[in-house]
């Protein structure tokens, strides 16, 4: 199903299966981002949990809801800030500390060894990225958001997002030319 | 600031870009055709195939309805009592498997400080343990200086802290859900008022329904007890059936030799998942073993940010970012250590205590030849 209409069968048919899907699409993602902000992962996943147990307990508005998705990431950024308030009067995301990791190749042995050896190293200068710049590439990337949300969700301007980008995309071009390069001469 | 073809590439990747950019785009790569290649490769990159679980019976999901329902929401959906077992064994989701088993040093814990880490079992291990949890005889142990987190058949976890051993009986989940503990373990118990979930120890019979709570009762120590976080149980002394204990949440119940007490914890802000007793000390007193509850909030503060972390990776990848991190080389001297699987944070640990950590998970040698480490199986057993 796609999301307005999982979103739809919440609100209207309390649909518990939507819910569940719903759920299983997002946590994952959800998590993570919190964490890069919680920086601890239980912490995370009780407040992703959160999110999910108010979404369903105000499900009769969530047609109201304009972009769901958005809506799920800005409430767990939301949750997060309380909790860190709460713990060190922190008012806003510091972005300089985010730190996300991005979720590893498959571990299964036959997909690693048929991956090229290239996409292991973008993988791997990916996640040597500076922190703020990983996040902002994998929201983009992993989770799908344009940069404007991206922007948004951070509390950063669109055109730190469009730098960073462009600065992470330029450490992997050089990255693959490097590996390239040194293959010539071995 | 990076030149324009990288915005450009950018916006196309994440399907921003209008015609007119994505024109200027083919332009510019054409005049720099020393980048293609590059940009090929991230493309690829870009448009795999993205992991996103689509079943609904993780144990995320599991606890998360079990933390709706104490939200006060009604949830009549029947949970299959055999969920969140069966979602584990199912290979595509071994990153559910791995990273909830849990060796931690936590002795290490208490000496750096500081310096936090939670090591992870090879993967080879893990699942053994996973699919012998499965088996008769339903039994898992752990040893010393380890901990180990299962969930049972029915959905409930256990955190097993050091030396400990539980197993539990046939038709668990179905019939019954008891248990027999040796040791220490911190439950979350599935919700089933049909099927009270009881736990048998050697001084106590603790039955709950559905809470969170631990359990300590290591036969070779003079007291047993049990500590509430959450919802409610009844303990039964052995050999007193008359007697019955209710707990209410931050209330411990502990049976010592000579008799009984209650006492209070002050729990501070421990999360329920936080596994609350970090000490395998064996003759901790009733004051030492409150500490780490309240102390919680100073590990997790030892969380702190720019941790080399690792989660489930192989030993060739934690190698490598061993290597940037001290800045040296390491070279594993026997390939097949590099399927060798760890999972683990630090901080302020030097090199050798880091190596020395990952030691206490898997066994190996290391020698220190100027920036050069050489990774090696242990000499002799």
């Amino acid at each position: 199903m796609h999301l307005p209409e999982l979103q739809h069968a919440i609100a209207t048919d309390d649909d518990q299966q939507a819910y569940a899907e719903l759920f299983a699409r997002f946590n994952p993602l959800l998590v993570l981002f919190t964490q890069s902000i919680v920086h601890q992962r239980e912490v995370a996943e009780e407040i992703v949990s959160d999110v999910f147990i108010r979404i369903w307990q105000r499900r009769k508005t969530l047609d109201q809801v304009q972009h769901l998705k958005m809506y799920l990431y800005v409430s767990a950024r939301n949750y997060a800030i309380n909790k860190l308030r709460s713990k060190n009067h922190q008012l806003s995301i510091k972005v300089e500390e985010l730190s996300v990791d991005l979720p590893s190749f498959s571990d299964d042995p036959y997909e690693i060894t048929v991956l090229a050896e290239t996409q292991k190293e973008i993988h791997r200068a990916v996640n040597e990225l500076p922190g703020r710049c990983k996040i902002i590439f994998k929201l983009v990337k992993e989770d799908g958001l344009r940069q404007k949300e991206v922007a948004e969700l951070l509390q950063l301007s669109p055109k730190t997002i469009e730098n960073q980008l462009a600065i992470a995309l330029k450490k992997l071009a050089e990255t693959i030319r490097n590996v390239a390069n040194g293959k010539k001469y071995t | 600031m990076p030149e324009r073809i990288w915005y450009l590439l950018s916006i196309k990747l994440s399907g921003e870009a209008t015609q007119a950019e994505l024109d200027e785009f083919h332009l510019l790569l054409s005049e720099q055709p020393e980048w293609e290649v590059a940009v090929q490769q991230i493309t690829r990159y870009w448009l795999q195939p993205k992991d996103i679980p689509s079943f609904s019976s993780s144990p995320e999901w599991v606890h998360h309805i079990e933390r709706l329902r104490s939200a006060g929401v009604e949830w009549a959906e029947p949970n299959s009592g055999q969920a969140a077992i069966v979602t584990l064994a199912e290979p595509g989701n071994r990153r559910y498997q791995m990273k909830r088993w849990l060796v931690a040093a936590a002795v290490l814990i208490i000496t750096l400080g500081t310096g936090w880490l939670v090591l992870l079992q090879p993967a080879s291990n893990a699942h053994e343990l996973m699919v012998r949890a499965t088996k008769n005889p339903n039994e898992v142990t752990t040893q010393p200086a380890s901990r180990s987190q299962l969930t049972l058949p029915d959905g409930s976890k256990v955190w097993l802290n050091a030396s400990s051993k539980l197993s539990y009986s046939n038709g668990f989940g179905e019939e019954n859900r008891n248990v027999w503990l040796e040791g220490e373990g911190f439950f979350e118990v599935f919700k089933n008022k049909e099927l009270p979930f009881i736990i048998h120890t050697s001084r106590m019979n603790i039955k709950v329904t559905g809470t969170v709570f631990n359990v300590r009762a290591y036969p070779q120590e003079a007291t047993s007890e049990t500590a509430l976080i959450e919802g409610s149980v009844e303990v039964a002394l052995s050999g007193e059936k008359e007697w019955k204990y209710h707990l209410k949440p931050k209330q411990k119940l502990v049976v010592d030799d000579h008799g009984i007490s209650t006492g209070k914890i002050n729990m501070g802000a421990v999360t329920k998942f936080a596994p609350i007793n970090a000490v395998p000390s064996y003759t901790a007193s009733l004051q030492s073993l409150s500490r780490p509850l309240a102390d919680s909030q100073v590990v997790e503060t030892a969380w702190v940010y720019n941790l080399l972390s690792f989660s489930d990776e192989s030993f060739r990848q934690v190698a490598n970012k061993m290597e940037k991190w001290y800045g040296v080389t390491i070279i594993l001297l026997e390939t097949d250590m590099e399927n060798w699987y760890f999972t683990g944070s630090f901080k302020n640990e030097s090199l050798t205590e880091a190596l020395t950590a990952l030691q206490l998970s898997t066994a190996f040698s290391f020698v220190v030849k100027e920036h050069t480490i050489y990774i090696s199986k242990p000499v002799n057993k």
